[in-house]
Protein backbone atom coordinates (compact mmCIF):
# COMPACT_ATOMS: atom_id res chain seq x y z
CA UNK A 1 0.00 0.00 0.00
CA UNK A 2 2.86 2.17 0.51
CA UNK A 3 5.03 1.31 -2.42
CA UNK A 4 1.71 2.07 -4.35
CA UNK A 5 1.70 5.78 -2.85
CA UNK A 6 5.39 6.21 -3.36
CA UNK A 7 5.03 5.76 -7.02
CA UNK A 8 2.23 7.78 -7.71
CA UNK A 9 3.79 10.52 -5.51
CA UNK A 10 6.84 10.16 -8.12
CA UNK A 11 4.60 10.04 -11.28
CA UNK A 12 2.83 13.26 -10.07
CA UNK A 13 5.48 15.28 -9.58
CA UNK A 14 6.57 13.97 -13.23
CA UNK A 15 3.32 15.43 -14.34
CA UNK A 16 3.40 18.22 -12.42
CA UNK A 17 7.08 19.12 -14.16
CA UNK A 18 5.87 18.58 -17.61
CA UNK A 19 2.75 21.07 -16.66
CA UNK A 20 5.18 23.45 -15.49
CA UNK A 21 7.97 23.30 -18.43
CA UNK A 22 4.65 23.15 -20.91
CA UNK A 23 3.99 26.32 -19.13
CA UNK A 24 7.60 28.05 -19.06
CA UNK A 25 7.79 27.50 -22.92
CA UNK A 26 3.49 29.13 -23.77
CA UNK A 27 5.11 31.84 -22.34
CA UNK A 28 7.55 32.35 -24.88
CA UNK A 29 5.19 32.56 -27.32
CA UNK A 30 4.70 36.36 -28.75
CA UNK A 31 1.70 35.92 -30.44
CA UNK A 32 -1.35 36.27 -27.98
CA UNK A 33 -4.28 34.24 -29.52
CA UNK A 34 -1.79 31.72 -30.48
CA UNK A 35 -0.64 31.35 -26.45
CA UNK A 36 -4.26 31.26 -25.57
CA UNK A 37 -5.44 28.69 -27.70
CA UNK A 38 -2.01 26.31 -26.51
CA UNK A 39 -2.88 26.74 -23.50
CA UNK A 40 -6.62 25.69 -24.04
CA UNK A 41 -5.12 22.56 -25.57
CA UNK A 42 -2.69 21.42 -23.08
CA UNK A 43 -5.54 22.52 -19.96
CA UNK A 44 -7.99 20.04 -21.87
CA UNK A 45 -5.40 17.08 -22.56
CA UNK A 46 -4.34 17.14 -18.96
CA UNK A 47 -7.95 17.54 -17.86
CA UNK A 48 -8.76 14.82 -20.04
CA UNK A 49 -6.60 12.53 -18.48
CA UNK A 50 -6.89 13.47 -14.80
CA UNK A 51 -8.89 10.58 -13.82
CA UNK A 52 -6.43 7.92 -14.74
CA UNK A 53 -5.42 5.75 -12.39
CA UNK A 54 -2.89 3.13 -14.21
CA UNK A 55 0.43 4.13 -13.75
CA UNK A 56 1.51 2.53 -16.85
CA UNK A 57 -1.03 5.11 -18.70
CA UNK A 58 0.03 7.75 -16.99
CA UNK A 59 3.72 7.34 -18.07
CA UNK A 60 2.79 6.85 -21.21
CA UNK A 61 0.64 10.45 -21.56
CA UNK A 62 3.54 12.18 -19.57
CA UNK A 63 5.89 10.76 -22.52
CA UNK A 64 3.48 11.70 -25.09
CA UNK A 65 3.33 15.22 -23.58
CA UNK A 66 7.24 15.41 -23.15
CA UNK A 67 7.23 14.96 -27.16
CA UNK A 68 4.57 17.57 -27.95
CA UNK A 69 6.58 19.58 -26.23
CA UNK A 70 9.63 19.26 -27.70
CA UNK A 71 7.80 19.53 -31.30
CA UNK A 72 6.38 22.79 -29.86
CA UNK A 73 10.03 23.96 -28.86
CA UNK A 74 11.30 23.05 -32.36
CA UNK A 75 8.39 25.44 -33.94
CA UNK A 76 9.31 27.76 -31.90
CA UNK A 77 12.93 28.12 -33.05
CA UNK A 78 12.27 27.85 -36.48
CA UNK A 79 9.66 30.43 -36.45
CA UNK A 80 12.05 33.04 -34.36
CA UNK B 1 51.41 42.13 -32.32
CA UNK B 2 50.70 43.46 -28.77
CA UNK B 3 48.10 45.96 -30.03
CA UNK B 4 46.46 43.69 -31.77
CA UNK B 5 45.70 40.96 -29.16
CA UNK B 6 44.72 44.22 -27.58
CA UNK B 7 42.44 45.83 -29.96
CA UNK B 8 40.98 41.56 -30.29
CA UNK B 9 40.64 41.72 -26.15
CA UNK B 10 38.73 45.31 -26.66
CA UNK B 11 36.35 43.87 -28.98
CA UNK B 12 35.74 40.80 -27.62
CA UNK B 13 34.64 42.70 -24.42
CA UNK B 14 32.27 44.47 -26.01
CA UNK B 15 30.81 41.63 -28.22
CA UNK B 16 30.38 40.34 -24.01
CA UNK B 17 27.95 42.83 -22.60
CA UNK B 18 24.88 41.89 -25.02
CA UNK B 19 25.44 38.49 -23.54
CA UNK B 20 25.31 39.26 -19.61
CA UNK B 21 21.67 38.31 -18.21
CA UNK B 22 21.05 40.85 -16.31
CA UNK B 23 17.89 42.68 -14.83
CA UNK B 24 16.61 45.77 -16.99
CA UNK B 25 19.21 48.23 -17.50
CA UNK B 26 18.32 51.84 -15.85
CA UNK B 27 19.04 54.38 -18.66
CA UNK B 28 21.06 54.82 -22.05
CA UNK B 29 21.16 58.53 -22.77
CA UNK B 30 23.78 59.67 -25.62
CA UNK B 31 26.29 61.78 -24.22
CA UNK B 32 28.83 64.03 -26.05
CA UNK B 33 32.24 64.34 -23.99
CA UNK B 34 35.39 66.12 -24.67
CA UNK B 35 34.13 69.16 -26.42
CA UNK B 36 37.35 70.41 -27.82
CA UNK B 37 37.43 71.51 -31.53
CA UNK B 38 39.84 68.61 -32.09
CA UNK B 39 38.86 65.03 -30.47
CA UNK B 40 35.09 65.60 -29.93
CA UNK B 41 34.09 61.50 -29.45
CA UNK B 42 30.21 60.83 -29.21
CA UNK B 43 29.68 57.93 -26.71
CA UNK B 44 25.99 56.16 -27.52
CA UNK B 45 25.32 54.68 -23.99
CA UNK B 46 26.87 55.88 -20.78
CA UNK B 47 28.01 52.81 -18.99
CA UNK B 48 25.21 51.11 -17.90
CA UNK B 49 24.31 50.55 -14.19
CA UNK B 50 24.17 46.43 -13.33
CA UNK B 51 22.08 47.13 -10.40
CA UNK B 52 18.70 45.86 -10.61
CA UNK B 53 15.22 47.86 -10.29
CA UNK B 54 14.29 49.24 -6.31
CA UNK B 55 12.28 46.82 -5.22
CA UNK B 56 9.40 48.18 -2.53
CA UNK B 57 6.49 46.35 -0.81
CA UNK B 58 4.27 48.34 -2.92
CA UNK B 59 5.22 47.47 -5.84
CA UNK B 60 5.93 43.48 -5.14
CA UNK B 61 2.12 43.48 -4.20
CA UNK B 62 0.63 45.69 -7.03
CA UNK B 63 2.31 43.33 -9.48
CA UNK B 64 1.20 40.27 -7.84
CA UNK B 65 -2.56 41.16 -7.46
CA UNK B 66 -2.17 42.06 -11.05
CA UNK B 67 -0.65 38.89 -12.21
CA UNK B 68 -3.42 37.16 -10.20
CA UNK B 69 -6.22 39.02 -11.77
CA UNK B 70 -5.25 38.78 -15.01
CA UNK B 71 -5.38 35.11 -14.50
CA UNK B 72 -8.78 33.80 -16.15
CA UNK B 73 -9.65 30.82 -13.40
CA UNK B 74 -9.50 33.47 -10.57
CA UNK B 75 -12.39 36.03 -10.36
CA UNK B 76 -11.01 39.40 -9.01
CA UNK B 77 -13.89 40.34 -7.28
CA UNK B 78 -13.34 38.02 -4.38
CA UNK B 79 -9.47 38.06 -4.99
CA UNK B 80 -8.45 39.43 -1.24
CA UNK B 81 -4.73 39.39 0.10
CA UNK B 82 -5.70 36.53 2.18
CA UNK B 83 -8.14 34.32 0.00
CA UNK B 84 -6.59 30.29 -0.26
CA UNK B 85 -6.07 29.39 -3.63
CA UNK B 86 -7.30 25.91 -3.43
CA UNK B 87 -9.99 26.08 -0.91
CA UNK B 88 -11.72 29.63 -1.70
CA UNK B 89 -10.89 30.18 -5.09
CA UNK B 90 -11.02 26.34 -6.09
CA UNK B 91 -8.01 26.42 -8.11
CA UNK B 92 -5.87 23.13 -8.77
CA UNK B 93 -1.89 22.72 -8.25
CA UNK B 94 -2.09 22.96 -11.83
CA UNK B 95 -3.31 26.13 -11.57
CA UNK B 96 -1.07 26.75 -8.77
CA UNK B 97 1.88 25.47 -11.67
CA UNK B 98 0.76 28.19 -14.05
CA UNK B 99 0.41 30.93 -11.68
CA UNK B 100 3.90 29.96 -10.58
CA UNK B 101 5.28 30.51 -14.00
CA UNK B 102 3.23 33.89 -15.34
CA UNK B 103 4.85 34.83 -11.73
CA UNK B 104 8.65 33.40 -12.79
CA UNK B 105 7.99 35.69 -16.29
CA UNK B 106 6.83 38.37 -14.49
CA UNK B 107 9.35 38.78 -11.97
CA UNK B 108 12.61 37.42 -14.20
CA UNK B 109 13.29 34.89 -11.37
CA UNK B 110 13.31 30.76 -10.91
CA UNK B 111 10.84 29.83 -8.71
CA UNK B 112 11.48 25.83 -8.25
CA UNK B 113 8.41 23.24 -7.37
CA UNK B 114 10.09 22.90 -3.83
CA UNK B 115 9.28 26.70 -3.27
CA UNK B 116 5.67 26.75 -5.33
CA UNK B 117 4.32 23.90 -3.32
CA UNK B 118 4.15 26.24 0.02
CA UNK B 119 1.97 28.86 -2.15
CA UNK B 120 -1.11 28.97 0.00
CA UNK B 121 -2.59 32.14 -0.44
CA UNK B 122 -1.59 35.26 -2.19
CA UNK B 123 0.46 36.61 1.08
CA UNK B 124 2.69 34.08 1.27
CA UNK B 125 3.62 34.80 -2.95
CA UNK B 126 4.25 38.50 -1.16
CA UNK B 127 6.40 37.26 1.65
CA UNK B 128 8.20 34.75 -0.47
CA UNK B 129 9.37 37.43 -3.19
CA UNK B 130 9.86 39.68 -0.51
CA UNK B 131 12.23 37.47 1.26
CA UNK B 132 13.78 36.77 -2.59
CA UNK B 133 14.56 40.79 -3.12
CA UNK B 134 15.29 41.45 0.60
CA UNK B 135 12.45 43.59 1.33
CA UNK B 136 11.38 44.16 4.61
CA UNK B 137 9.86 47.41 5.06
CA UNK B 138 6.44 45.53 5.63
CA UNK B 139 7.58 44.40 9.12
CA UNK B 140 7.04 45.79 12.11
CA UNK B 141 10.53 46.51 13.64
CA UNK B 142 10.97 44.40 17.08
CA UNK B 143 11.60 47.17 19.59
CA UNK B 144 15.23 45.35 19.91
CA UNK B 145 15.34 45.18 24.03
CA UNK B 146 13.18 47.75 25.00
CA UNK B 147 13.06 46.39 28.53
CA UNK B 148 16.61 46.17 28.22
CA UNK B 149 17.07 49.66 27.49
CA UNK B 150 15.12 50.59 30.22
CA UNK B 151 17.18 48.32 32.70
CA UNK B 152 20.23 49.16 31.62
CA UNK B 153 19.03 53.26 31.96
CA UNK B 154 18.04 51.76 35.69
CA UNK B 155 21.41 50.05 36.40
CA UNK B 156 23.24 53.18 35.45
CA UNK B 157 21.19 55.45 37.31
CA UNK B 158 21.84 53.46 40.06
CA UNK B 159 25.46 53.62 39.67
CA UNK B 160 26.02 56.92 39.74
CA UNK B 161 23.91 57.81 42.58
Amino acid sequence: MNQLSLKHFIVRSQVVALYRDIMRTLLKIDDQDYRKEMREWARTEFNRCRKLTDLGEIRTQVALGRRHLNELKLTMQMAS
Amino acid sequence: MLSSTVRLLMRSGSLLRPLIITARPLSIKPTLINLTEKRKTLINEIPRRWSHVHYTYPMIESRVMLILRLFDKIDSNSLKLDSRFVQDLGLDSLDIVEITAALEDEFWTEIPDCDSDHFATPRHVIQYLCDKYDVYEHIEPISAGKEYLEEAKAAADRAHH
